[in-house]
C-alpha cells in the first residue's frame, strides 16, 4: 500500500487510482468539517463532493513542500463557509444517525448511564453554532473539534494568529452562554460558576 | 482506556496526534470524572467529543461515487488549457486584431502598412486555431468573416459607408 505522500505525488500527475485512494482516505475528516459548518448532512455531502472535484483541478499546482492537509482543510472551509453563507444558518437540518459502535463501546464500559449522548451534544452543538459569525464557527470548529493548533488554523483561514484567538473568544463566549442558558444539564458543576475562559 | 488520563493529558488535546486524541476523547465521553475535571473551566470542550462521530459509511461512498463520476462524464476535466481561457484568448485576440484594423483603417490604409484586409490576414497567421474567409459580396464593400475558437467577428470595410 503506497504511503500518502506517494499517493499525492501519483495524483499530482494524474494517477486517477492515486486521487481515488486519496478521495478515500480523507472523505470522511472533509465531509465531518463540513458537516460541522453547514450543519447538515446533504449539504456536507455537496461541499465534499465540490471540494473533491475542485482538489482534481488543482492538484497539479500543489507544492508539495506545503502540508496537503492544511491545503485540503482550506480548500474545504472555504467552500463551507461559502455554502453557509449562500444557504443562511437556518436551513433544515439533517441530524447524524447514532452511531451505534460507539454505543456499544459506552455501554460495554459499564457507564453508558453518564456517558454522553453524542447525538444530543451534536444537536446542541448545531443550534448554538448557529449564533457565531462563519468565520467563528470554522475557527472553533478547527480549533476545538478537529484538535488543530492556532497556528494551523490561521493559515487554512489565511488570517493572523491573533484574529484566530480573537474568533475562538467570541465563539468560546457565545457557546458558553448559550450552554448555561438553555442547556444546564450538560455543564459540569464546577464549571457553573467558573470565570468564562476565553483563551 | 481503564486508566483515567492525568488533567494535564486531556489539557493538551490540541495538536495531539489524532489516533491518541481520539482514543482520549472516547474515554472522557465515557468517563463523567475525567469530563468534569476537563470541561469544568470551558464547557465548550464537551463539543470536542463530536470529533469521535463517525460519518455515515453510505453517504461518504456516494461522495466517492458522484466525485469519479463527474470526473468520468468529463465535468472536472482538469486543465490543460482550459475552455475558458481559450474563450478570454480568442476574446482577446480579436480585440487585438480589430485594434489594429482600427488603427489602419482610420489612418487611411497606407501602403506602409498595406490593406485593411491584408493586415487582419497577417494577424490571423499568428494567431492559432483562428480562421479567415472573405467574402463575395455585388457591391465594393469587402466582409471578412474571422473566427477564432468559439468567438466569431464579420467586418465591413467599404469607402463608401458613412457612420
Amino acid at each position: 500500500m503506497r504511503d500518502e505522500a506517494e499517493l499525492i505525488r501519483a495524483a499530482m500527475g494524474g494517477d486517477r487510482r492515486a486521487f481515488e485512494a486519496l478521495v478515500v482516505l480523507k472523505r470522511e475528516r472533509v465531509v465531518r468539517t463540513a458537516y460541522q459548518v453547514t450543519g447538515d448532512l446533504e449539504d456536507a455531502r455537496d461541499v465534499a463532493q465540490w471540494v473533491f472535484l475542485r482538489l482534481w483541478k488543482v492538484l497539479p499546482r500543489f507544492d508539495p513542500a506545503r502540508r496537503f492537509d492544511t491545503w485540503l482543510y482550506r480548500i474545504t472551509m472555504n467552500a463551507a463557509i461559502d455554502h453557509l453563507r449562500t444557504r443562511g444558518p437556518q436551513g433544515a437540518l439533517q441530524p447524524l444517525p447514532d452511531d451505534p459502535s460507539l454505543l456499544e463501546d459506552v455501554a460495554a464500559s459499564g457507564e453508558a448511564e453518564r456517558a454522553v449522548d453524542l447525538g444530543e451534544l451534536q444537536k446542541v452543538f448545531l443550534k448554538l453554532a448557529g449564533q457565531l459569525a462563519p468565520r467563528q464557527r470554522a475557527a472553533f470548529v478547527l480549533r476545538e473539534i478537529e484538535g488543530l493548533e492556532t497556528a494551523e488554523v490561521a493559515r487554512i483561514l489565511g488570517v493572523r494568529e491573533s484574529t484566530v484567538r480573537n474568533h475562538l473568544h467570541q465563539a468560546r463566549r457565545i457557546l458558553q452562554a448559550g450552554l448555561r442558558r438553555d442547556y444546564p444539564g450538560l455543564v459540569p458543576r464546577s464549571a457553573d460558576t467558573s470565570e468564562e475562559n476565553g483563551s | 482506556m481503564s486508566v483515567h488520563p492525568s488533567l494535564e493529558t486531556l489539557s493538551h488535546l490540541d495538536g495531539m496526534a489524532p489516533d491518541r486524541r481520539r482514543e482520549l476523547l472516547r474515554h472522557v465521553l465515557a468517563c463523567s470524572t475525567c469530563r468534569s475535571q476537563w470541561a469544568a473551566s470551558d464547557p465548550t470542550r464537551l463539543f470536542a467529543m463530536l470529533s469521535t462521530r463517525e460519518m455515515p459509511e453510505d453517504l461518504l461512498d456516494s461522495v466517492s461515487e458522484g466525485v469519479f463520476a463527474a470526473i468520468d462524464s468529463g465535468i472536472a476535466a482538469r486543465p490543460g488549457v482550459s475552455r475558458a481561457w481559450n474563450l478570454r484568448a480568442a476574446g482577446v485576440l480579436a480585440a487585438g486584431i480589430l485594434l489594429a484594423l482600427g488603427m489602419v483603417f482610420f489612418t487611411g490604409g497606407t501602403s506602409e502598412v498595406g490593406s485593411p484586409v491584408q493586415s487582419v490576414a497577417d494577424l490571423v497567421e499568428i494567431a492559432p486555431g483562428a480562421s479567415l474567409a472573405l467574402l463575395d459580396t455585388p457591391s465594393e464593400a469587402r466582409v471578412v468573416d474571422l473566427t477564432m475558437g468559439e468567438t466569431r467577428v464579420v467586418m465591413i470595410f467599404d469607402q463608401e459607408l458613412d457612420l
